[in-house]
């Protein structure tokens, strides 16, 4: 995936480390860019601008897990370098199919919600896309699942509200 | 974790993954919580467009969302040949059509779903269709009507027949038809016959169904004010109501109001002014309500033609654009309540975007360009996962989508592309048949037999096997048995290939400089028996024999004399020795056999006597004396060598015939500058010219027996496999019979050599002998073996035909 062809590029750029403190204590030294693109460490950094080493600045991201920050970091690194270049929309269309293939539902929920909190909107309209792609011809019961969405209408009001619309339940797929 | 996770999923980024779902997901998933529901029931839907590009190869549709100025794109269908017309969109639904056949497709662009219509009940069937009655088509108009009270959706079949024994289209649409009308709601399972319109419709524009009402305007040819015909969508009836008196012309309506609307944009350049005529009451029986509506345009923007509608929404837009012809640029939306308006950039269509809906890796591979491969495409349509479904849950399924949007199309996409594509099904159904009867060279046929074949059903490749016959150039995919024999075709024009260098020869030494186009003879490459590459594996090859002066011209690098020898003078050694005829009659004697039937005027046979012996100057003699031939006044002398020319030709082709139309290409080089067909014509004895299909294909009379070749070539003998192959399907047999007959006879032949025979083909005194002869019923039985293959035989020998004489008598 992603991340093994990112690790050369790592090293090569001379940027500026930041550490990037995750909900379970780990931390992990990304580029300053890169920590730029989350809007929440972008928010951290600007507010503390006026120490000198940015090394010894961490900055914490009380809401995403080591597990998925670093699936995430080896994403935007790689998309930041792709649209750097004057590279085809399709590149990069191709890039992030082949980024969303291979993940897990649990884990398109995972990066969904850090996404929508590290303010990725790219990644997060990307994974919109995957996950609207993936739940259309679903039921009703693995999209809460899926989403963690509580039922909150009575039985009865549920069975009303299927029988509006009996059509949109044909031809849904198992879960 | 996990837990934690689903917990948090917060509603704007589950809102956003709404957005992106299909409707039908959508209307499940109101289900999943309260808030979800008000969700979804809140969003606004947006307006839907449909438009087709310049060429009407693609339909085009866009939606437009509530208070963007962008529109995205939906969706992208390719037209299809057979399904070219479209009906209102109405909630998403469109109907796809054609004028004259009975197919219909509904599709919903929204949630993409294909609901297949059941046949229409006004179908000719094959049994009506004996061509020696009237003939009985319809032309149809379809209509989409939505009930809002029961929310039904109904299509309306307005088709109106025509008896006729032409076959002009033109004609038909000019005669007026009776209409006869019928009706399918959705959710039902066949069209219901009601009663017809008072009057025959002529359709001038789509129809718009607002109210629950189906409207359209009628405009009489007789000049008379246009009135405004309605269809109750509800009572399944028709009526008629009286446009405004202002209203003069053909306006086009538009949904006003939640109303029918006429928009009048007569004041548009001048006063900037549109007017809407507003339909309140049908007042049944001449009591209808008109209420106008003025709205002033106060935009800066020149315009140079007033607007046209393309579509309305009925939250009281409208889409106007000032080109008809397509949506690039200049649309905007009206809003009738706030008077103001917005301008709307349509997207660029991306091949991508097409690839969106339909699975067109498959119609990519059809180039569109074939009908017969748009009609695949079709197929493909319909194949569509989703069809099956819809069926039963159709009902309930129209009845809660809500309202979105309506859409009128532009009438000229469906005139334009029905007049070019219609008649062209015909010949090219035609051709395949052509094909296949040319090679048995039957002119017996009744014309009858090609009528029934060219008509459209032949077009339904499904249960025809797609072997076909290589020349009808489709590849498509063949059968394993087809592809041997195409490979074996390859492979015995590979082994022949002295023969085609013979060949090429010879028509070089035929032409008048030795020079020959390159064009010309790729013309009738297949005819010849000369490879696809043959510039390069043969012309290339040989170089020793052949030399390109041009790029196009080829050159025969030393004249072969050996090679000089007509075909026909063998007949005419042999008519000499074996017949003992004078040499006078015999030296410039052409082999004739005429068809039966032929009527022999008085003083034919003594013209044709003078005819045959007439000198000429010989195909291989050189072409010095050609000319001096022509001036002295010679002209006769002149036209028998044209004759003996493509007769010659002829007898090189592998099936002993050509389209007319490739000799001309020949007419330089071989110095034949004579109306060809005319010549061909003048000359029934010698040459059959067969008219089937579009094209007109010259045979050599004297080499076909019973539609067979009497001396088959190898080349010759695949090719007949690979029509009796095309032809099973037709005949509904697995017998290859006619190989079989073929083998025997040229089994036979080669067991008969030396038997000797004292008829070849007369000609001379006996000519009429045949005609007489009650066994031979055929038209080209009496021949004479004057193929450049096999030669030797009759040499040796009396000739085949003496064998089949004797074998019938």
């Amino acid at each position: 995936m992603a991340s093994s062809s990112s690790s050369s590029s790592c090293s090569s750029s001379s940027e500026k480390k930041i550490t990037l403190k995750s909900s379970d204590g780990e931390a992990l030294n990304v580029e300053k860019n890169v920590a730029l693109e989350f809007e929440p460490a972008k928010g951290f950094l600007e507010d503390n601008s006026e120490e000198a080493d940015d090394e010894a600045i961490v900055v914490p991201l009380p809401n995403v897990s080591a597990a998925v920050l670093s699936e995430l970091i080896p994403y935007v690194k790689q998309r930041l370098e792709l649209s750097a270049k004057p590279v085809q929309k399709k590149l990069i269309k191709a890039f992030d199919d082949q980024f969303t293939r291979h993940l897990s539902d649990d884990k398109l929920g995972e990066l969904m919600l850090a996404a929508n909190y590290l303010g990725v909107n790219y990644l997060l309209d990307v994974l919109c896309d995957v996950t609207a792609d993936r739940i259309k011809n679903k039921s009703v019961e693995y999209v809460r699942e899926f989403l963690g969405i509580q039922n909150d209408f009575t039985p009865e009001e549920e069975a009303e509200l299927r029988a509006q619309c009996p059509w949109a339940f044909e031809g849904v797929d198992q879960d | 974790m996990e837990n934690k996770r689903r917990d948090t999923v917060p509603h704007d980024v589950a809102m956003d993954v709404l957005k992106i779902l299909p409707e039908k997901a959508r209307m499940r998933f109101k289900c999943v919580s309260k808030t979800w529901y008000s969700s979804i029931k809140g969003t606004i839907l947006p307006l839907i467009v449909s438009f087709t590009n310049s060429s009407f190869s693609q339909q085009h549709f866009l939606t437009i969302e509530h208070q963007s100025d962008e529109a995205s794109h939906l969706l992208t269908v390719p037209s299809d040949f057979k399904l070219h017309r479209v009906t209102q969109l109405i909630n998403g639904f469109i109907c796809f059509y054609n004028i004259v056949d009975f197919e219909i497709l509904m599709r919903n662009v929204v949630t993409q779903e294909i609901i297949d219509l059941p046949k229409s009940t006004f179908v000719v069937s094959d049994d009506d269709e004996d061509f020696s009655g009237p003939m009985i088509s319809y032309f149809r108009e379809y209509f989409l009507g939505f009930d809002p009270s029961s929310r039904d959706y109904k299509v309306l079949n307005i088709s109106n027949k025509h008896t006729t024994n032409s076959s002009s289209y033109a004609w038909m649409i000019d005669n007026h038809g009776t209409p006869e009308c019928e009706i399918f709601t959705l959710g039902t399972t066949s069209w219901r016959k009601i009663d017809a319109p008072p009057s025959r419709i002529h359709f001038r524009r789509q129809g718009l169904c607002a109210n629950g009402f189906i409207h359209w305007i009628i405009t009489n040819p007789r000049k008379t004010k246009p009135v405004l015909a309605v269809f109750d969508v509800k009572e399944e009836k028709f009526d008629i109501v009286k446009l405004p008196d202002e209203v003069r012309k053909n306006h086009d309506l538009i949904q006003a109001e939640e109303k029918l609307g006429v928009l009048d944009c007569d004041d548009f350049r001048s006063k900037n002014k549109i007017r809407v005529w507003i339909l309140k009451d049908y007042g049944r029986g001449g009591g209808e309500v008109w209420i106008r509506r003025d709205y002033v345009f106060r935009f800066d923007t020149i315009m140079f033609r007033p607007p046209i509608p393309v579509s309305n929404s009925n939250n009281g837009e409208i889409l106007l654009t000032e080109y008809k012809s397509s949506l690039v640029s200049r649309v905007f939306i009206y809003d009738l309540k706030t008077q103001e308006r917005r301008a709307i950039k349509i997207p660029p269509v991306t091949e991508q975007d097409v690839v969106k809906f339909l699975d067109l890796k498959r119609a990519r591979d059809f180039p569109s360009n074939l009908k017969f491969k748009r009609r695949n495409l079709a197929l493909s349509f319909r194949e569509d996962d989703c069809i099956e479904k819809s069926k039963e849950s159709q009902q309930q399924f129209v009845t809660k989508v809500p309202i979105c949007g309506a859409t009128e199309m532009e009438e000229g996409s469906g005139l334009s592309s029905n007049s070019t594509g219609e008649p062209n099904k015909r010949p090219s159904a035609r051709q395949t048949r052509h094909q296949t009867q040319n090679t048995q060279n039957d002119s017996q046929h009744p014309p009858t037999h090609v009528h029934s074949k060219a008509g459209p059903l032949c077009l339904r490749t499904d249960n025809v096997p797609l072997e076909e016959h290589p020349r009808i150039e489709h590849h498509h995919g063949y059968t394993p048995k087809m592809e041997n024999l195409i490979n074996e075709e390859v492979d015995v024009i590979r082994r022949c290939e002295s023969d085609a260098v013979i060949r090429i020869k010879k028509l070089l030494l035929m032409s008048k400089s030795g020079t020959l186009h390159v064009h010309a003879l790729r013309l009738i490459r297949t005819e010849l028996g000369l490879p696809e590459d043959f510039r390069d594996s043969i012309l290339g090859k040989y170089g020793n024999d052949f030399r390109l002066v041009d790029l196009e011209i080829v050159e025969l690098v030393n004249r072969d004399e050996n090679l000089g020898d007509a075909v026909v003078e063998k007949w005419r050694e042999n008519e000499y020795r074996e017949k003992w005829l004078s040499e006078f009659e015999t030296n410039f004697a052409f082999p004739i056999n005429f068809p039966t039937g032929f009527k022999i005027e008085r003083g034919f046979r003594e013209k044709l006597k003078n005819w045959q012996r007439l000198p000429y100057v010989k195909p291989y003699e050189r072409k010095e004396n050609v000319v001096r031939v022509c001036t002295c006044g010679g002209f006769e002398r002149f036209e028998k060598r044209s004759v003996a020319v493509i007769h010659e030709l002829l007898s090189l082709t592998v099936e002993k015939r050509v389209e007319v139309e490739r000799l001309s290409h020949f007419r330089k080089d071989f110095a034949m500058e004579v109306n060809v067909r005319e010549l061909l014509l003048k000359h029934p004895g010698i040459f059959y010219i067969s008219t089937k299909g579009g094209t007109q294909t010259v045979f050599l009379r004297e080499a076909y027996s019973r539609g067979c070749l009497i001396e088959p070539n190898p080349i010759y003998v695949i090719r007949r496999k690979m029509l009796d192959l095309v032809l099973l399907g037709c005949r509904n047999t697995k017998e290859l019979k006619h190989l079989e007959e073929i083998k025997q006879v040229s089994d036979n032949l080669v067991g008969k050599i030396g038997d000797g025979g004292t008829r070849g083909g007369d000609w001379v005194v006996p000519i009429f002998e045949p005609l007489k002869n009650d066994n031979l019923d055929d038209n080209l039985d009496e021949t004479c073996d004057l193929s450049d293959k096999e030669l030797d035989v009759s040499a040796n020998s009396g000739s085949e035909t003496d064998f089949q004489v004797s074998r019938m008598n």
